[in-house]
């Protein structure tokens, strides 16, 4: 398939409008779910979900996907580039704040 | 700096950890999530990574443990599936090995004393008086046992696996 027929490609039901994305904040628990485009960047699906999470952004904060991967060098990633990396294929989201341990 | 150990306290424990677990699962159920409820404290929770020949997933099951739960994090320990128990140094292949992560290691056999998941996310990292810096010591207002998952997660993702621990 030419990239002009992948970009269309549904994989899920309703993947025509764009993929639905869930962004959790951990440290509330709160949960948003919302469909993004193709196009869109995940810094840009990051930050709309702050506002549907009503929540403030912290400068420590992080994003990785449920899988554990860290997301934070991918911000600029739109969501056809993270479904074609199998690492960052998830489409659910944690927003985490820092922890430490070995190298302390 | 070194924080203090959390205090037991079962009752506590026991009401934040229902809590919590409702406000995790939403309109999910423990079976969907392959989570099980061993008691009023304790939660098995199976996790996946990526294994090193890219062939199956290794397969690892996590203990929580919420005696000390939500003022201290769970106690956090990776068990053998079969025994649900953890015995250094055969059982030494269930704990993950990760190489990289500078906010969590996995430690089969730390000093001698057992397994230890070195985070500030779980209850054994301050038992062992390990360092912390200030703001990464655990604050219940806005940690919780998902926390805890998410950072073991993350050191079991790429590009920090390397496969299963040996003694």
């Amino acid at each position: 398939m030419n990239q002009a027929v992948l970009d269309k490609k549904p994989t899920n039901p309703g993947d025509d409008v764009g993929p639905q994305v869930f962004f959790e904040h951990v440290a509330s628990l709160h949960e948003v779910k919302f469909h993004v485009a193709w196009t869109e960047t995940l810094q840009s699906a990051w930050d709309q979900a702050y506002k549907r999470l009503g929540e403030g952004k912290r400068p420590e904060d992080r994003l990785q996907n449920d899988d554990g991967v860290d997301l934070m060098g991918k911000l600029g990633w739109t969501f056809r580039q993270l479904a074609e990396d199998k690492h960052t294929k998830s489409r659910k989201f944690q927003i985490v704040g820092p922890t430490g341990g070995a190298a302390q | 700096m070194i924080a203090p150990v959390p205090t037991q306290d079962i009752h506590a424990g026991r009401e934040a950890f229902q809590r919590d677990l409702q406000r995790v699962l939403r309109d999910t159920t423990l079976a969907e999530r392959s989570w099980v409820k061993a008691d009023d404290l304790t939660l098995y929770v199976p996790l996946a990574a990526e294994s090193v020949d890219g062939g199956r997933p290794d397969f690892y099951l996590l203990r929580l443990v919420f005696d000390h739960y939500p003022g201290g994090p769970p106690s956090a320990q990776f068990v053998n599936p079969i025994t649900l128990a953890y015995s250094f140094p055969q059982d030494a292949c269930w704990v993950p090995k990760a190489e990289g992560p500078n906010h969590i290691a996995f430690h089969p056999n730390y000093n001698g004393g057992g397994q230890l998941i070195c985070s500030s996310t779980t209850l054994e990292f301050y038992k062992v008086n390990h360092d912390v810096a200030p703001e990464n010591i655990w604050n219940p207002e806005r940690m919780n046992f998902m926390t805890t998952l998410a950072a073991i997660r993350s050191g079991m993702s790429a590009p920090y696996y390397r496969g299963r621990g040996h003694p």
